[in-house]
């Protein structure tokens, strides 16, 4: 009778266990951006902002209008080679209603501030240190840059640095000027 | 002359006080144990040797080399990384239970291996009279009834 009642326990604390570790697996993966994001809904996030005295950094504050959404960290050597690029860019398209945003990952928040002076980017980026939104997406490197619809669904996605032509390339197709 | 001499030893002091101030008040290795690799799964950050990784530890040996305590640099890098950033989980909250919980489970686990894996104890019972003993009975007896 005893040994029937510590085997019970024992079932029980299995159970428990594993229904905790799928509950904790769930979470994590929560609306996540895995594998070909195309199509999907964009996760949405709330970001303090990388400069000081900027508030905060919010995908649904841009929902109607197309969104580059670029992810970087401050000591990824690609980064610094994009970055030109993507401060070029933001000056070419954003008069054209294009948003540009950044999410700057694990990473110290005065060498992003240093990283954006330097390149002259003047764009709303938010930091977010913990990686907790790069996981979402499912970014495994830097750089890596989302194109966003108006209606918040991912429609391209580019790993690695941009060179000015892909980057108008893919934002002609985000507007639906090229196919 | 005498202008001069209190003029070196002021000059003096400012240098020494200025060394102080920035003399290491912990070691970079002291600081690093602190913490796990946001980029390598399951390894500490002294292991990891990613770009994230590396330019955590620059950080580290930077303010190391400033003079910051180990408490001032632990609580600037969890201010950029969250607490997710420390090898140990902190002693309280939600985490607090990771501390407990294994202390608290040792006793039931012990008591579950005792009872799932003892050996069940064997019921005591009267022995039966061996052969010996039963014939040495036999041969009393028949000598009394001949008596």
């Amino acid at each position: 009778m005893r040994r029937l009642l510590a085997l019970a326990v024992v079932v029980a604390l299995a159970v428990g266990l594993a229904v905790l570790g799928l509950t904790a697996i769930r979470a994590g993966s929560g609306e996540g951006l895995g594998g070909n994001p195309s199509g999907r809904l964009a996760p949405d996030f709330d970001l303090p902002s990388v400069r000081e005295g900027e508030g905060r950094v919010r995908l649904s504050d841009y929902r109607g209008r197309p969104v580059v959404l670029n992810f970087w960290a401050s000591w990824c050597g690609p980064c610094k080679e994009e970055a030109p690029v993507l401060a070029e860019g933001w000056k070419k398209w954003s008069a054209l209603g294009v948003v540009f945003l950044g999410v700057d990952s694990q990473d110290i928040r005065a060498w992003a501030r240093e990283f954006l002076e330097r390149y002259g980017i003047g764009y709303p980026n938010g930091f977010d240190g913990s990686g907790e939104v790069k996981a979402r997406y499912g970014v495994t490197g830097f750089p890596e840059t989302f194109f966003i619809s108006p209606d918040g669904r991912v429609v391209g996605k580019w790993v690695g640095p941009l060179d000015q032509a892909s980057l108008d390339a893919r934002i002609q197709v985000l507007l639906g000027v090229r196919g | 002359m005498r202008f001069l001499c209190s003029l070196a030893i002021s000059g003096l002091l400012l240098v020494l006080a200025g060394r102080a101030a920035a003399a290491p008040r912990t070691t970079y290795f002291e600081v690093v144990r602190e913490f796990r690799s946001v980029t390598c799964q399951g390894e500490t950050l002294e292991q990891c040797t990613s770009p994230a990784s590396e330019a955590l530890k620059a950080f580290i040996r930077e303010k190391v080399e400033q003079g910051w305590t180990k408490e001032e640099i632990v609580r600037a890098v969890v201010a950029e990384y969250g607490e997710g950033i420390l090898a140990a989980p902190p002693r309280r909250g939600m985490a607090w239970w990771l501390w407990v919980t294994p202390f608290a489970l040792l006793p039931l686990g012990v008591f579950l291996i005792g009872t799932l894996f003892a050996r069940p104890r064997p019921k005591l019972e009267p022995a039966p009279p061996s052969a010996s003993l039963s014939s040495y009975l036999a041969e009393v007896e028949r000598e009394v009834r001949e008596e």
